[in-house]
Order: structure tokens, then C-alpha cells, then sequence
């Protein structure tokens, strides 16, 4: 599911952040959406000099990245993605979700 | 005719003896010298005491897990973790002495509060022992009851999967621990109790356990409601190898549960030991034959519940049945079991989120009543009967339903108990414990 480099430090951030200020952030979201990672980075910057080390890496790969790579502008804001998600069932095979249906066994 | 009149009047006498005394004069824990220890039994019972907790922590804890949304699979397994810890300090406190000292016919006494005289005297070469195990340290008795008292509650929190409040379940399953577990335990295993007085058989908790957890998880599933959408939506498992690593450790973790309740290391723990086996296997070969006759496919689930329900029929009888009781108990409760978990599901029109009814409450019923057909004298030492063992069972089904009520009926009024919708549709690992898989 992650492809890069950036996610061991996402993953740290996910900790840091967890703990102090109490922000839980989405791993795999931030790795997906370029909007959403300069978000938690300014976050971020805001915590705690570690943090903001962190922060700085990321940044610095994000810079570093691929030309031509773009972010995801389609998608305007984790907040949307989030609401959408919520909103919208899991895709279910059809044999599988009519099994599942009221009963699990 | 007069045979079962006899029968019947000892059984009342019994009763009525068993009601009149409030502090029967029965065996006490005492203090024994070391050389009064078998060390073979002991040695069994401290690994039987870590097969049983190895079936909640991490077996449980993952069978339930495996079988909830993705986005409930951190809730769902702390529950078995948390209450672990909740049970140990409340058994140590009180929750023993209740159960396992002689009181009256209902309950024991608080000779053991903070387990006040259980004592271990190196200087003397001295240490207590209870009177329903005299040839082990009370503190491994202790251990090993405790890790039933952890496993019951953690049993129902199948019921409620996906949609109970982390408090709320915490305070229902202390009061539950006390109200419920403690006082039918001493019914059915203090000798002193009044249901193994009468003579109700039950050799490590088909009716304490099963049954009890049944029943409490039926109740459950009723006062909380369905999930939403439930019966619309399908409710997607998170990962059935994880079901099946926990089936698994529950599988062998039930050796402790039933060998273990032989509370020696002798012919009769392994005795019981081979028909969990064979009830075991019976009862999945029975569920995954069913599914097949009925769905024309096996399902991984299917034969992980065909073990789990082979295993649960077993416990009361495995210390009084042969083989082929083994393989008759494991084809009832295949059957069932598989009927509690789809049919009678349907019927009860309850919400029992992981099916805790159909296969615990169902699989300890079956078990219960066919102790009284397939017990063999020789193997336990002791007469069946039919009558007692259904009073036994359905005593403690009631009991266990009505007292659990209550508890929630307290806890709706004063806590609450259903998270809230928003809550319910993101998930309780994010909304109430701040984490979640990615």
C-alpha cells in the first residue's frame, strides 16, 4: 500500500502527534494527497522541535520528488475524502456482501 | 415410578438442607505442610492456568477481532484485554472468596477478602490449600479460576461488538463479574452450592461459563440494539485468518480449560483431554457437512465455529464421558450450534453481533443436558441425572439474563450505552480509542 520513502516518516509523525498535541493524523491519506501532508506538516511545525525536524524531512522530499509528479488537486480536502468515505459503503463483491447481510455465519 | 420418587425426594431434601444452612459444615481451605503438594499436579495446573489465559488474551481477543469491521478490530480486541485486567484485581479482591470459600447455598464468604489467609510460609514449610484442590497451592487455584472469571465476560463482549461504550462495558462487566459469574460459580463448583448439592454436574463450566455468557450476550444484543443498517448493509470481517489463528489457540487452549479441570494430573485429565479433542473435530466435520448439504460451499468461518461450538458442548462433560459420548456431543453441537448462529438467530431478531448465543449459549445448553444421557460412571465416579442437570442449566440461563438486565437497565439510565451514531458509522477504534489500522 506505501510506495515511498515518506512514509516511515509520516508513520513517526503519526506517533508524535498522537501524543502531543493529541492530533491523530491518516498515514496513508498524507502519502495520497500533497494538500493534506502541507496541512499536517504545519502541524506539525507547530508541535515540537522533533516534529518539526520531521516536518522538514518530509517537506524536503516532497520537494525532491519526481518531475511531472503532481498532487492531487481533484481531490480539494481530507475533510471531503474523509466525509465521503463515511458516507459511502465498502465496495462488497456481490457473493460476498449478500453472505454477510444480517448474519455472519 | 417409585425409583423417581425416591430420587426426586432426596434431590428436594437435599435442597431444603442446602437452603436451612447458611454456613454448612463443609471442608475449609486449610494450611497444609509442602510435602502435602503433588508437585505432578501442581506442574499441570500452572500450565493449564497459562493454556486458559492464552484463550482470551491473545485468542479471543483475535477471533472476535478477525470477525468485526476494519474499522472496530482495535476496539473489539482491547475489550478482551481490558477485561482481563478489570477481572484479575476484582478477583483477588473479592470475587474469589466469593466463589470458591464456603458461605451459604448462594454465595461464599469473605474469609478471603484480598485473599486474607492464603498463605505461602517458607520458614514452616507451610501453604494453603483450597478444599476443592488439596493437592495444589491455593495461589494456583486461585490463578486457574481466575482465568475462567476473565474468559465469561470476555465472552459476551461478542454481543455487543461494534457499538458499546468502552466505559460503559467496563462498569457492566465488573457488576456482571460479581453479580452474576461469582455467585453461579459457587452454585454449581463450591461444594457448599446449591446446585452441586443437588448434584448438578458441570466439570469445568458448560452451565458457569457457556451458558452463563449466553445468555448475558442474548440480553446484551436486545438492550443495545441492532448496529445501524444491520439486516441492510453487509457488515464486511476484517481479516478471518486472524478468526482462525484465534480459533485456533482457543482450540488448544481448551485442553488447559477441560484437562486442566481435573485439577490433577492423572488418567482423568487425560481422559478429558481426548473427547475435547474428539467433540472438537466432530463438531467441525458436522458444521462444515451442513454447510455443504444447505450452501453447497465450506466456509473457513464455518469450520472454526463447528470447533468452537464442539468444544463448548464438551466442557461440562468432559470429565464424565467416554468416546463415543464425545462424538454424540460433538454432532449435537454441530447441528445446533448451526442452527443458533442462522435460524434461531433469524427468530430471536436480536443483533448477537458474533453470535455468543448461538454457539455459547446454545453449544452449553446442549452440553449441559447430554452430561445427564452420556456420563459414565466409571470414568467420573458419579450417578447423571437429566432433571438436574436441565434445572442447572436453565436456572442459571435465567438467572444470567434477568440479573444482566438489570445491570444494563442501571448503566442505559445512569451512563448510557450505545456510542453514538457518528461515533457507530467512523468506527470505535478512531472515536473512542484514538487509533486505527491503516
Amino acid at each position: 500500500m506505501v510506495h515511498d520513502d515518506k512514509f516511515p516518516i509520516a508513520a513517526q509523525l503519526f506517533i508524535r502527534l498522537k501524543r502531543s498535541p493529541g492530533r491523530v493524523i491518516d498515514v496513508t491519506w498524507m502519502l495520497e494527497n500533497e494538500l493534506y501532508a502541507l496541512e499536517v506538516l504545519k502541524v506539525a511545525r507547530g508541535a515540537d522541535a522533533e516534529s518539526a525536524e520531521l516536518a522538514a524531512r518530509y517537506e524536503t522530499l516532497l520537494r525532491n520528488r519526481k518531475p511531472g509528479a503532481t498532487a492531487a488537486p481533484q481531490q480539494p480536502t481530507a475533510f471531503a475524502r474523509t466525509s465521503s468515505f463515511m458516507a459511502e459503503p465498502e465496495p462488497v463483491p456481490a457473493e460476498v456482501g449478500r453472505h454477510y447481510v444480517g448474519s455472519l455465519r | 415410578m417409585s425409583n423417581s420418587t425416591a430420587f426426586s425426594r432426596a434431590r428436594f431434601a437435599a435442597l431444603i438442607a442446602c437452603f436451612a444452612a447458611t454456613s454448612p459444615a463443609l471442608a475449609q481451605p486449610s494450611t497444609v505442610g509442602f510435602d502435602q503438594i503433588s508437585a505432578g499436579d501442581t506442574a499441570w495446573m500452572l500450565s493449564s492456568t497459562a493454556l486458559v489465559l492464552l484463550m482470551t488474551i491473545p485468542g479471543l481477543a483475535l477471533f472476535y477481532a478477525g470477525m468485526v469491521r476494519k474499522k472496530n478490530v482495535l476496539g473489539t480486541a482491547l475489550q478482551s484485554f481490558a477485561i482481563t485486567a478489570l477481572i484479575t484485581v476484582l478477583w483477588v479482591v473479592v470475587g474469589y472468596s466469593l466463589a470458591f470459600t464456603p458461605g451459604s447455598a448462594f454465595i461464599g464468604s469473605l474469609d478471603r477478602f484480598l485473599l486474607e489467609g492464603m498463605v505461602y510460609l517458607k520458614s514452616s514449610s507451610q501453604l494453603s490449600v483450597s478444599h476443592i484442590a488439596p493437592t495444589i497451592p491455593e495461589s494456583v487455584f486461585v490463578m486457574f479460576q481466575l482465568t475462567f472469571a476473565i474468559i465469561t465476560p470476555a465472552l459476551i463482549t461478542g454481543a455487543f461488538a461494534e457499538r458499546m461504550r468502552f466505559g460503559s462495558m467496563m462498569v457492566f462487566m465488573a457488576l456482571w463479574s460479581l453479580l452474576v459469574y461469582v455467585p453461579v460459580a459457587h452454585w454449581v463448583w463450591e461444594p457448599g452450592g446449591w446446585l452441586a448439592a443437588m448434584g448438578a454436574l458441570d466439570f469445568a463450566g458448560g452451565t458457569v461459563v457457556h451458558i452463563n455468557a449466553g445468555a448475558a450476550g442474548l440480553v446484551c444484543a436486545w438492550m443495545l440494539g441492532p448496529r445501524s443498517n444491520f439486516g441492510k448493509d453487509a457488515f464486511l470481517p476484517y481479516n478471518l485468518a486472524l478468526t482462525l489463528t484465534g480459533a485456533s489457540l482457543l482450540w488448544v487452549g481448551w485442553f488447559g480449560f477441560n484437562a486442566g479441570s481435573a485439577v490433577a494430573a492423572d488418567g482423568r485429565a487425560g481422559m478429558a483431554m481426548l473427547v475435547t479433542q474428539v467433540a472438537a473435530a466432530t463438531a467441525a466435520l458436522v458444521w462444515m457437512a451442513v454447510e455443504w448439504l444447505t450452501r453447497s460451499r465450506v466456509t473457513l468461518l464455518g469450520a472454526c465455529s463447528g470447533a468452537v461450538a464442539g468444544l463448548v458442548a464438551i466442557t461440562p462433560a468432559s470429565g464424565f464421558v467416554n468416546v463415543v459420548g464425545a462424538l454424540s456431543i460433538g454432532l449435537a453441537a454441530g447441528l445446533f450450534c448451526f442452527w443458533g448462529a442462522t435460524g434461531l438467530k433469524r427468530l430471536l431478531r436480536a443483533d448477537d453481533s458474533l453470535d455468543v448465543f448461538g454457539i455459547h449459549g446454545i453449544g452449553g445448553l446442549v452440553g449441559a443436558i447430554l452430561t445427564g444421557v452420556f456420563a459414565d460412571k466409571a470414568i467420573g465416579g458419579v450417578d447423571s441425572h437429566l432433571g438436574v442437570q436441565a434445572l442447572g442449566a436453565f436456572a442459571t440461563l435465567i438467572y444470567s439474563g434477568v440479573v444482566s438486565f438489570l445491570i444494563l437497565l442501571l448503566i442505559r439510565s445512569t451512563m448510557g450505552l450505545r456510542v453514538t451514531p457518528d461515533q457507530e458509522r467512523g468506527g470505535v477504534d478512531l472515536a473512542l480509542h484514538s487509533e486505527q489500522i491503516i
